[in-house]
């Protein structure tokens, strides 16, 4: 059966394909620009029998692939270097290049499966840009100097263009659907992304192209090589075609007011924020977002400027909530000269049912009241408030603990004490101290700390001091530094 | 004033067989306490006395006083330290622990109080409280230490432990009130894992190691200081200046333990004897009688030498071992296990008589005193070679006759490595893993240099890996943990637990004691070897087709001596698959050495050995066997021992025969020299034996220069001189294996396949050796195949003797095991396969149990190529399979064809070999085109031509004897082609060296005595259409 394609919507529907080859390989390389000669893989976890995600050329050369353990891999080529490259970045980076292509279409799709794989509608652009050529060129140029080499196919489909994009480095503009069709059935299967058993299954039986999968009996396809095969079969023969799904990096909830006239009354300038945050409450609302955070930025007749983020307890849709935290942290401000402009910005997340729910309930716990409450104190004091110490199995006394932002309430547990423990007060950073040698003719005790020699050697002698006016002063002496520091003292 | 520090004793000493948690071998601690002036020691490993034997051996040798004990953790979650007063704690302890490790997984010991207070006599326990540095000592119930005071009454200390740590007064002070509440004395300790301070950083790495952190990640898992260093009395003095009491009790406590393992009485355990008769008589008949059955007339010639062995065995009281051995031999042979006794046994009558060996004593001169001595306090050591697949049964057998407590299996500590230790340290320096791997994978086994690091992509100037570099060279030879020795069996006559501890291995039903070989031959006890050895399994496999097929008995004593055409094989170097004399320095040995008897073999079984290399004999005694150079002796008294070896000592024998003539040593002194030019690298123990032999030599008449000389070449021949009686128990099987490949090399093929693993070669190597000596090899068929290889009689002129090809037998599809095979039998068997949908309903194969087999080509027999097979099997996975055979469903798409090469690649790819071809064959053109030779015309070209090759590459060899120059063999379809790369040749092309499968060589050939070597300056990748070509070679073993 002679096959047709997929139909575009009108003779002037272009379809591009801009494809940042192996986009997780190239940020490894970026972290290694000297692995750059070398066979590089991007692996999922920095492990012997990790399998293999991406592979440059080298790489493939020695005949690895995708989907090898990194261990067999290493037997093919054992120069072969690896790392691992976060979801993070990868978003980090697909997100920079889906801004920079929302300057070039309206219409852009980041590709799910596949980061570094996007569709464009480039419908209309050649009257814009003089041509399509000319367009693809400044989208070269552009992701160029973001470092993102990249293939650039202007086609009619978005298979057809994916398959010639994937194959091989090009910038290109089709003529025809009948051109495109042609040239993606000459594309190799290996270039695509399919599942590396699937992948080698295809190769064995040397279907080494995609025209060479269209040649196999449609009947037997799905029976024989399974779904993946199937949809890639009918995707190929046109059969399957799905319209150009554009996405859009989503807009900042954030509105400005000019106050016209610098106004210094607390009353009028949360009216006025007031006026800012109903729109954008609701449009976070839309979005079946809620209200994490505020970032409020109050420009100053004078120039300068206030910028203050106010946390609520948990997300709240609520304006009264949040109004209330902004007047609490509004009161304490004392302005060096009226206000002038103002600018608010939500920080918003999907809203919880749970959160959602929240507000039509009656509050039964009194944790709810104090979650509040210490939301009132970090609106009132700043974020760095409200914070707990999570301990840390070091020696070091520093070390034993970190300060973490307050998430969570959790009830205390009482536990037993005997005999009421000495208290030792810490030092963030222990202090230095004046001594030659310590005051103390009667040392309590001592101990001795040393280590960290894989990175950098500590040694401290700790004393615990009398001092003369009866108190236990907590120190050490570093015998690298030759001084004495307080690290605290005992109660 | 104060006088000099009273010296004390470190009572709580962990070595590096407390695995993971002690940086210190035991030896370092002990040398430490002499260094310190400190006059005892004793040795606390964590649930064991692993390292307490070489300890022994060193606190001997520098007088200190060595007390055995052990740390324990009980299950009540106190740690106790256990001390051997006398032998009768050191027995409580041993079983103690068998109890711990035997009631727990491997690795772990779990003890009770109960249990260790029921053991408590002649034994001291040091109470140190509970492990975790939070808890109070408190939190041992008061009911504990009243059990334990009672138990011990007044062997019952308080350890009071100082590290300069922040819970050390808290812990120390509930010590004392416990102390003061139960009438306690304590003792002042320091828990030592380390001799010096230096050994820190690797204590703290071996810390990471067992708690699986990273050192970035480990915070209160490692020490918080390095205060476990083996302290000085001074130190100690200062330590515990506020309780000088408790360091003189530390003394007191050495005092009263008087116990040394030299204490440890070891008889052999007797064998069942014949009513009326001493186990003496016993041996002396069956000797007797199997002289009589072996040696025929020649008997009689033979009973002094019979009488003085057998004398002397009673003497020594060894007879058990003997009648054990015998007992051993004769299982074997009711259960038609071929078997053999090899190493320094094979000098005695004795073990020929009881069947042990199968040196036959008149055909070569033995050396009894190498087996056996008077002088020398030490059991004699027997090695028993057995079929390697049917090892297990002896071992079994063994356990079953003798019980577990009398028989458990020998240790063999793993040790790190370099290749190890790169991934274990890296991994806790927080080096990513799989830099780790590729590093590992670089590394040389025999040293270290940046070069590597810069290989694998990293930076040897980053922090990490200056730690790396310098901690895996500290961490080299350091346990890791235990295994199980190959084949060592400890038996004895009263229980083995209460020589040493017994913990189970890995191994369902097998337990194993804490000392390994070197420990149990250090401690004078007994081991019988039993070892398992592919080339016999090889031999039974080959005397089974004989029987089967050809209907010809034969067997290792039937096998025709002297066949010339065998010698003539041998002289070519045509010995691929022949024990012992396969390997690539041996082929080009025995062009020149040229062997044409038994004891020719004997000579080049020894002579390509580290020792007569390194002695500079191989030169010499080839010039005279060549009569290129005259045969003279030093002296007439030493013709009779060097006539053998034209004037040249090539073996341990006749070193030590040579100072026995030539220097009047007795048979003791002999074998110490022996043992000291064993050890004379590590020891330098040889040289004390200079002045003796130069000084008895010139005195019995030898010229000084060439006493020197002789001693010069004893000192080379060093810890690898190669005894003869091996050898000569080797050259039996190395001539029944070359004499099969000669005349039945079918049959031999076959056989070896079967056999494998073992040897020199793959089977890839070994299929094409068949090939080229023209013996068909068919590829696997499922209708034709079983899972062994097997025998096909081809067809042939009537009369002639039958001819056979080897079908390829199943066993060799990569993925598919014995269960998949007797499920294929199985169906098989109800009814032959008439297709591939019947097959796979039948025999219900997993999909990639059958694409392993459609990839092989197995399913070629049922008119399917294997690209068709691996499609209709897909459609079979992928659709329901019917209970009842269909017609098929859809049409068979038409798939290319796989060309030669093609087909070459899928049958390496699925079953590591390929009876078609060798992978060069379909490149041959390719290679042709580009000017390059086959091995078959490289070997016949002359002397000196500069020429360009390329193979696979077979091997890789850098031997410790070749000053660095490395030695590879390359393969094609043709042969072999050896190479000699020298260092800076090697060096400068180190990586495609280690690297490629086919590699392309050019250099200048050198052929002496019709040996052909290729001296490589250049080391290049092939250009060939389908890219690279992989193939799994021997590297560097």
């Amino acid at each position: 059966m002679d096959r047709v394609g997929a139909t575009p919507r009108s003779a002037v529907d272009r379809t591009a394909c801009i494809n940042i080859r192996a986009l997780p390989l190239q940020l490894l390389l970026r972290r290694h620009p000297e692995w750059k000669q070398r066979p590089v893989a991007v692996v999922e976890q920095e492990k012997p029998h990790s399998p293999l995600l991406w592979v440059n050329a080298p790489a493939g050369q020695a005949g690895i692939r995708s989907g090898m353990r990194y261990a067999s891999a290493l037997s093919l080529d054992r120069d072969l270097c690896a790392g691992t490259v976060s979801e993070q970045e990868i978003r980090q980076a697909v997100r920079q290049v889906h801004q920079l292509l929302d300057r070039f279409s309206p219409r852009v799709e980041p590709c799910e499966k596949e980061p570094g794989v996007f569709w464009v509608d480039a419908g209309g652009l050649d009257k814009i840009y003089g041509s399509l050529e000319a367009w693809a060129r400044q989208i070269d140029f552009h992701l160029s100097r973001l470092e993102f080499p990249a293939s650039i196919v202007i086609g009619f489909s978005r298979f057809g263009s994916y398959a010639l994009a994937k194959a091989e480095r090009l910038l290109t503009v089709l003529p025809s659907l009948e051109v495109e069709q042609a040239q993606s059935r000459r594309v190799s299967l290996l270039h695509l992304q399919l599942d590396p058993r699937l992948r080698d299954r295809l190769e064995k039986l040397a279907i080494h192209t995609l025209e060479d999968l269209l040649g196999l009996p449609e009947a037997g396809i799905q029976d024989h090589l399974g779904e993946q095969a199937w949809n890639l079969y009918r995707l190929a023969s046109g059969e399957l075609s799905l319209p150009l799904q554009p996405r859009s990096i989503p807009e900042p909830l954030r509105a400005c007011m000019d106050l016209n006239e610098p106004d210094p009354n607390a009353q009028r300038l949360l009216f006025r924020i007031k006026q800012l945050l109903d729109p954008l409450l609701k449009a976070a609302a839309e979005r079946y977002q809620a209200a994490a955070a505020l970032r409020l930025q109050i420009r100053l007749e004078n120039g300068t400027c206030h910028r203050h983020r106010i946390q609520p307890a948990r997300p709240t849709p609520e304006v009264s909530v949040l109004l209330d935290l902004v007047r609490l942290r509004l009161e304490r401000v004392s302005w060096c000269a009226p206000p002038l402009e103002l600018s608010l910005e939500v920080e918003a997340v999907c809203a919880s049912a749970e959160t959602r729910n929240l507000l039509l309930q009656t509050p039964r716990r009194n944790n709810e009241a104090a979650l509040r409450a210490l939301a009132r104190v970090r609106a009132e004091f700043g974020p760095d408030s409200v914070l707990w110490a999570r301990l840390k199995p070091a020696h070091l006394p520093e070390a034993r603990w970190e300060w973490r932002p307050f998430r969570k309430l959790t009830p205390a547990i009482l536990r037993p004490v005997p005999i009421r423990p000495l208290v030792r007060r810490t030092h963030v950073r222990p202090k230095p101290l004046d001594w030659k040698k310590p005051p103390d003719r009667r040392p309590l005790l001592g101990y001795l700390i040393s280590g960290g020699w894989w990175n950098r050697e500590i040694r401290r002698d700790y004393r615990f001091v009398n001092t003369k006016r009866g108190e236990i002063l907590w120190a050490y002496y570093d015998p690298q530094e030759r001084r004495w520091y307080s690290q605290g003292r005992v109660e | 004033m104060t006088g000099p520090p009273q010296p004390y004793v470190p009572l709580w000493c962990k070595s590096n067989y407390s695995f993971l948690e002690g940086a210190s071998h035991p030896e370092e601690l002990v040398d430490a306490c002499r260094q310190k002036a400190i006059p005892a020691l004793a040795l606390t490993d964590r649930h064991g006395v692993y390292g307490m034997v070489r300890a022994h051996v060193r606190a001997r040798r520098q007088d200190i006083h060595l007390i055995a004990g052990s740390q324990i953790s009980l299950r009540e979650g106190a740690e106790i330290l256990l001390l051997a007063r006398n032998e009768e704690g050191y027995r409580n302890l041993c079983r103690l622990l068998t109890d711990g490790h035997l009631r727990s997984s491997k690795g772990k010991c779990r003890l009770d109080a109960q249990s260790v207070c029921g053991c408590s006599r002649g034994l001291i326990a040091l109470w140190i409280g509970s492990p975790a540095p939070k808890a109070s000592p408190e939190a041992a119930p008061d009911s504990l230490l009243d059990r334990f005071k009672a138990a011990f009454e007044d062997c019952l200390y308080l350890l009071l432990a100082r590290h300069r740590q922040a819970e050390d007064v808290s812990r120390e002070m509930q010590l004392r009130k416990l102390a003061e509440r139960f009438k306690l004395p304590t003792v002042a300790a320091v828990e030592v894992l380390y001799h010096s301070p230096q050994r820190r950083r690797l204590q703290d790495v071996l810390t990471c190691i067992r708690e699986g952190a990273t050192l970035a990640t480990a915070g209160r898992l490692i020490r918080p200081n390095d205060q476990h260093a083996l302290k000085s009395p001074e130190e100690l003095a200062r330590l515990f200046s506020d309780d000088p009491e408790s360091v003189r009790r530390t003394r007191e406590v050495a005092g009263r333990c008087s116990f040394s393992l030299q204490e440890l009485r070891y008889r052999y355990p007797l064998e069942p004897l014949p009513e009326g008769k001493t186990s003496s008589q016993h041996l002396r008949d069956r000797t007797f009688e199997g002289a009589a059955r072996r040696l025929g007339k020649k008997f009689h010639g033979l009973m002094p030498q019979l009488r003085k062995e057998l004398d002397l065995i009673r003497e020594l009281e060894y007879e058990g071992y003997f009648l054990t051995m015998h007992e051993i031999v004769e299982y074997c042979r009711r259960q038609n296990i071929l078997c053999q006794g090899r190493g320094s046994a094979a000098n005695s009558v004795v073990c020929f008589a009881l069947g042990i060996t199968s040196v036959d004593p008149t055909q070569v001169d033995l050396l009894f005193e190498r087996f056996l001595s008077r002088e020398r306090d030490e059991p004699p050591d027997i090695d028993l070679d057995i079929e390697h697949d049917r090892r297990e049964e002896v071992i079994q057998h063994v356990y079953e006759t003798y019980g577990r407590d009398r028989a458990a299996m020998v240790a063999n500590v793993v040790r790190y490595r370099r290749r190890s230790a790169v991934r274990e340290v890296g991994k806790v320096l927080g080096v990513a893993a799989t830099s780790l791997d590729r590093l590992a994978k670089l590394v040389s086994h025999d040293h270290w240099s940046d070069e590597f690091i810069r290989q694998a992509g990293l930076d040897p100037r980053s922090p990490a890996l200056r730690h790396l570099t310098s901690l895996v060279e500290e961490i080299q030879d350091f346990p890791r943990h235990l295994s199980i020795h190959p084949g060592g069996f400890l038996l004895g006559h009263r229980p083995v637990h209460d020589l040493v501890p017994i913990e189970n291995a890995s191994m369902q039903g097998r337990t194993v004691i804490q000392w390994d070989k070197e420990d149990v031959d250090q401690a004078g006890l007994f081991k019988v070897d039993l070892l398992g050895l592919g080339a016999l399994t090889h031999l039974h496999l080959c005397f089974d087709l004989l029987r089967r097929h050809r209907q010809e008995e034969l067997s290792l004593a039937t096998i025709p001596k002297g066949d010339s055409s065998t010698f003539e094989m041998i002289c070519r170097g045509d010995t691929v698959g022949v024990f012992q004399i396969e390997s690539r320095a041996q082929m080009a040995m025995l062009g020149r050495l040229k062997p044409r008897s038994y004891y020719d073999l004997v000579i080049e079984i020894s002579i390509v050995r580290p020792g007569p290399i390194t002695g500079g004999m191989v030169h010499p005694y080839l010039r005279r066997r060549n009569g290129q150079e005259e045969v003279e002796y030093p002296h007439p008294c030493l013709v009779p021992v060097l006539k053998k070896t034209l004037g040249i000592p090539l073996f341990q024998e006749q070193v030590m025969q040579l100072a026995m003539v030539a220097a009047d040593y007795s048979p003791g002194e002999a074998d110490q020299l022996r043992r000291d030019m064993a050890a004379w690298r590590r020891s330098g123990r040889i040289e004390r034996h200079r002045q003796r032999l130069v000084t008895r030599m010139v005195a019995k008449g030898i010229q000084s220069e060439f006493a020197e000389r002789v001693f010069q070449q004893i000192r080379g021949f060093g810890e690898y001189g190669f005894p003869e009686s091996h050898a000569a128990s080797f050259a039996h099987i190395a001539y029944a294996t070359a004499y099969l490949k000669c005349h039945y090399p079918a049959e031999f093929v076959c056989a070896l396949l079967n056999a494998q693993p073992m040897g020199f070669y793959s089977a890839d190597t070994i299929v094409n050796d068949a090939r080229i000596h023209g013996i068909e090899v068919r590829p696997v068929s499922i209708l034709h195949s079983h899972w062994d290889c097997s025998l096909v009689e081809i067809e042939g002129a009537p009369g002639k003797p039958a001819e056979f090809a080897v079908r390829m037998g199943l066993r060799y599809v990569k993925g598919l095991g014995g269960e998949d095979w007797r499920r294929l039998a199985d169906a098989a068997r109800r009814a032959p396969f008439r297709n591939l949908p019947d097959l796979a309903r039948r025999s219900r194969l997993h999909q990639d149990k059958l694409e392993a087999l459609a990839e092989a080509g197995a399913f070629e027999c049922f008119g399917l190529d294997r690209r068709g097979a691996l499609w209709q099997i897909q459609g079979l996975a992928n659709g329901p399979r019917p209970a009842l055979p269909l017609a098929g469903r859809d049409p068979m798409p038409r798939f290319p064809s796989l060309s030669g090469l093609e087909t070459i690649l899928w049958d390496y790819q699925a079953s590591g070999h390929s009876s078609r071809a060798h992978l060069l064959q379909p490149l041959r053109p390719a290679l042709e085109a580009q000017g390059l030779p086959t091995a078959r015309q490289l070997n016949r070209m002359p002397n000196g031509r500069l020429v360009r090759y390329a193979g696979m590459v077979i091997c890789r060899q850098r031997p410790g004897t070749a000053g660095g120059v490395t030695f590879m063999t390359l393969e094609d379809e043709t042969g072999f082609v050896n190479l000699v790369i020298w260092k800076q040749t090697f060096e400068r092309y180190s990586l495609l060296a280690k690297t490629l499968s086919c590699m392309g060589v050019t250099g200048n050939l050198q052929v002496a005595e019709g040996v052909t070597h290729l001296v490589v300056q250049k080391i290049w990748k092939p250009e060939l259409e389908q890219g690279s070509l992989h193939l799994k070679s021997r590297d560097f073993h």
